[in-house]
């Protein structure tokens, strides 16, 4: 005798809402007619849920919570994931909580960003048994309460059946009473989504992925207000998380926007009013400006784990200093950056600019701005790839760093370019090229990188006094540490020459022509 | 999934108490666990307060159509498949097969549980049949109740003879003393004999009207909300077999 592949029957569990007052104590008395019902549990609870301010667990399809001094990881449809102890916080990192397998699962879609609550619910839930006259439960019926955050008005009362092994006829007879009673059967079980659409929250309204659709017929001047009102938001939506000093990533996706608005005036600028232009350049490098520093000791801290294990162990201690310091550094430019962004100078761009882009009055609809978009877009395509594929041709084994960095600046350029007017072109050519495209802009990057590191790290080095043997061990760190990142970036400049070929294969050369309908 | 056979071919040592008991134990320390009541008495099934479904009885079983007559009890986690009167002629059924699988049978009907439960709890009814030589072939375990006397250790050696002749491990077998009176002198003194033996178990479990009184409240002792005796004993016991045979 063999059997094989069993399948058991999933428990059955069936929501309902009623329309009507007294609608689940006419159940309950009808259903006693045929039942004994006990209640068995009353518990009043509260949750807070938490997410990344980019929704990293949502595109995840995963939810995380703190209830009852435990933290919660679990799928969309209520399967647990992971639990660890800890009460609730203003905020999370995965650093914040116990080792364990939630820390591990919650590093793997988080990262560096931190967890902020965005729903505190309050459940008030009464469990009752459904007996038979053996007083056997046949069924399980919970009624359950549920209020967001302050509000006062609470969600429709739910009313939940649970199935029982073996009892599905007694199952089915309490669903049958429940239709018949007028209540409404709930379709979609997840709770946490009952709690998204019953709030005023919009799940990944924001992202770090810039796509703006832009129509085919758009005008220069409106193409530029849709793109940089786009990027405004963006540095709107991070300010205040900025300024809170949330996490990292608010700073850093506030001055990618703004290096997107500043590459896009540096692209148009022949195109638009000259003053203006020149005005907005000016304030967009400032605020680039001031953004930098803290930016720079962010990077720093990001990556403390891996330039420590880039170094053997009895040199790591020496390195420990150095972080503490970079620690109280950022303190300071946190301050200096808090009080840039709540500058007048700061609030009189935002205001500025928002005007030069949405008055129908704005000199930047007028005159050539008024041009067809796509078409100015498509030459200046093949334009600047042309300028850029010169300029790559001419580096060899023998050209200056500084040639490599030329070249990546360009780059980077030339694929905002792309990224700000994908809707124009077929999205899989489109994406394609970018995949290539950000291959060989990897290798400038981490180039880049590693020469800005070197520098800093050798500025650092040569601002030493050795005055004690804690000293001598961070110099002892630092040495060992530019050695490790002099080889990578050596390495990494052989890397260029079989990427950059790879870049400029003639299909790919193919793909952008065909794409822009142009000459290449 | 580990299958644990309750057994003994005395009657009235305390097997249905130790089933219920530890697998109410089990689910409780969150385990998903399938009590098979086996003893056409059904007085496991009669504990949980489950009663076959009327479709159910012994062709069903042995023909692997069993699952739809598995039941929930009124603990998370814990099933019961319930017993059948039928199930007093399993033994005669199983001889009906074909002399080289008559062993397998139950091993056989089991395993496809595999992937639902982690534990799988027999009550077997108290004979030597080739039902019984099934039980031990399919069991991880055959954890037995021993009352201290010598009837019920007479029991213990029937069951090792024949462990012998279908081929088992001897270490299959857990005995445990149970109902022990402690003011019994023949109960303390065969105690002191036997329990530094190997096969015992240290835990054991008293007499207890706790205990006796399970066939008025139809409930495992554990589940009232007050902890007690008789529940710290099983949760012992389950622990012992855990860490010497199941782990």
């Amino acid at each position: 005798m063999q059997i094989t592949g069993l399948e058991m029957k999933q428990l059955r569990k069936n929501m309902f809402s009623f329309s009507h007052g007294d609608g689940f104590e006419a159940l309950l008395r009808r259903l006693s007619k045929k039942f004994i019902i006990e209640d068995f549990s009353h518990e009043v609870t509260q949750r807070v849920y938490y997410d990344t301010f980019d929704w990293r667990l949502h595109r995840a399809n995963q939810v995380f919570f703190s209830s009852g001094g435990a933290l919660h990881l679990e799928q969309f449809n209520g399967q647990g994931l992971a639990v660890a102890a800890g009460r609730r916080r203003s905020k999370f990192f995965w650093w914040n909580i116990e080792e364990g397998e939630l820390v591990e699962r919650l590093k793997e879609n988080i990262e560096m960003r931190a967890l902020c609550p965005i729903i505190e619910l309050s459940t008030e839930a009464t469990q009752f048994r459904i007996m038979n006259k053996d007083r056997k439960t046949v069924a399980r019926l919970a009624v359950r309460n549920d209020r967001l955050g302050e509000q006062t008005s609470e969600l429709p009362e739910l009313i939940i059946v649970h199935e029982i092994r073996g009892y599905e006829r007694e199952f089915d007879g309490i669903v049958e009473q429940c239709l018949k009673r007028r209540c409404s059967e709930v379709k979609n079980k997840r709770l946490f989504d009952r709690l998204l659409s019953n709030s005023d929250l919009t799940p990944r309204d924001y992202g770090a992925k810039f796509r703006v659709d832009l129509d085919r017929d758009i005008s220069i001047g409106g193409a530029v207000s849709r793109l940089c009102l786009h990027l405004v938001e963006d540095m709107q939506k991070n300010h205040a998380g900025v300024i809170a000093d949330i996490d990292s990533e608010f700073l850093h996706d506030f001055r990618i926007a703004v290096r997107r608005t500043r590459s896009l005036l540096s692209l148009l600028k022949k195109i638009l009013p000259e003053a203006q232009c020149r005005y907005f350049q000016e304030e967009f490098r400032w605020l680039g400006t001031v953004t930098g520093p803290l930016r720079d000791i962010d990077v720093y801290l990001l990556e403390k784990d891996k330039y420590l294990t880039m170094l053997p162990a009895e040199l790591q201690d020496g390195m420990s200093s150095f972080f503490e310091q970079l620690e109280v550094r950022r303190n300071g430019e946190l301050r200096e950056l808090q009080s840039h962004l709540g500058s007048e100078r700061f609030g009189n761009l935002i205001t500025h600019w928002k005007g030069f882009l949405t008055d129908p009055d704005s000199e930047l609809f007028k005159g050539s701005r008024a041009q067809n978009c796509r078409d100015y877009v498509d030459q200046m395509i093949v334009k600047r790839f042309k300028s850029f594929i010169r300029d790559g041709d001419r580096i060899s084994d023998a050209s200056a760093d500084d040639e490599l960095h030329k070249l990546r600046i360009k780059g980077k350029k030339f694929r905002y370019l792309l990224e700000f007017f994908k809707s124009f072109y077929d999205e899989k050519q489109m994406s394609s090229f970018l995949k290539f495209m950000k291959k060989l802009q990897d290798n400038l990057g981490d180039f880049n990188d590693l020469s800005v590191q070197q520098t800093m790290l050798g500025a650092e080095l040569g601002g030493l006094k050795a005055k004690n043997l804690q000293t001598i061990r961070f110099a002892a760190a630092l040495g060992g540490l530019i050695a490790v990142l002099s080889d990578r970036h050596r390495a990494v400049r052989n890397e260029f020459e079989s990427t950059y070929a790879d870049f400029t294969r003639p299909e790919i050369k193919k793909l952008l022509r065909v794409m822009v309908n142009g000459s290449l | 999934m580990k299958t644990i056979a309750v057994y003994s071919s005395k009657g009235g040592v305390g097997k249905t108490a130790t089933t219920v008991n530890l697998a109410f134990t089990a689910s409780r320390d969150g385990y998903r666990v399938l009590l098979c009541d086996m003893d056409s008495q059904g007085a496991a099934s009669y504990y949980y307060r489950i009663k076959p479904k009327k479709k159910f009885n012994r062709s069903r079983l042995l023909n692997g159509e069993f699952y739809d007559f598995i039941r929930g009890t009124d603990f998370p986690l814990l099933d019961l498949l319930p017993a059948h009167f039928s199930f007093r002629n399993l033994d005669i059924a199983i001889n009906d097969e074909r002399k080289e699988e008559k062993r397998q049978v139950l091993a056989s009907l089991l395993a496809p549980l595999a992937d639902q439960y982690d534990y799988v709890i027999l009550d077997c009814p108290p004979n030597v049949t080739v039902l019984s030589e099934n039980i031990i072939t399919a069991a991880d375990c055959v954890v037995v109740p021993v009352v201290p006397t010598t009837l019920s250790l007479l029991a213990l050696e029937q069951l090792l003879k024949l462990c012998k002749k279908v081929g088992c491990k001897k270490k299959k077998i857990l005995a445990f003393f149970s109902m022990v009176e402690r003011r019994k002198l023949m109960h303390t003194s065969i105690m002191k004999k036997y329990r530094s033996y190997p096969i015992f178990m240290q835990s054991y479990v008293p007499f207890m009207a706790e205990i006796e009184k399970m066939g008025m409240y139809r409930r495992p002792v554990g589940s009232s909300p007050r902890k007690s005796v008789a529940s710290q004993a099983y949760e012992l016991l389950w622990q012992e077999i855990r860490e010497r045979r199941l782990s």
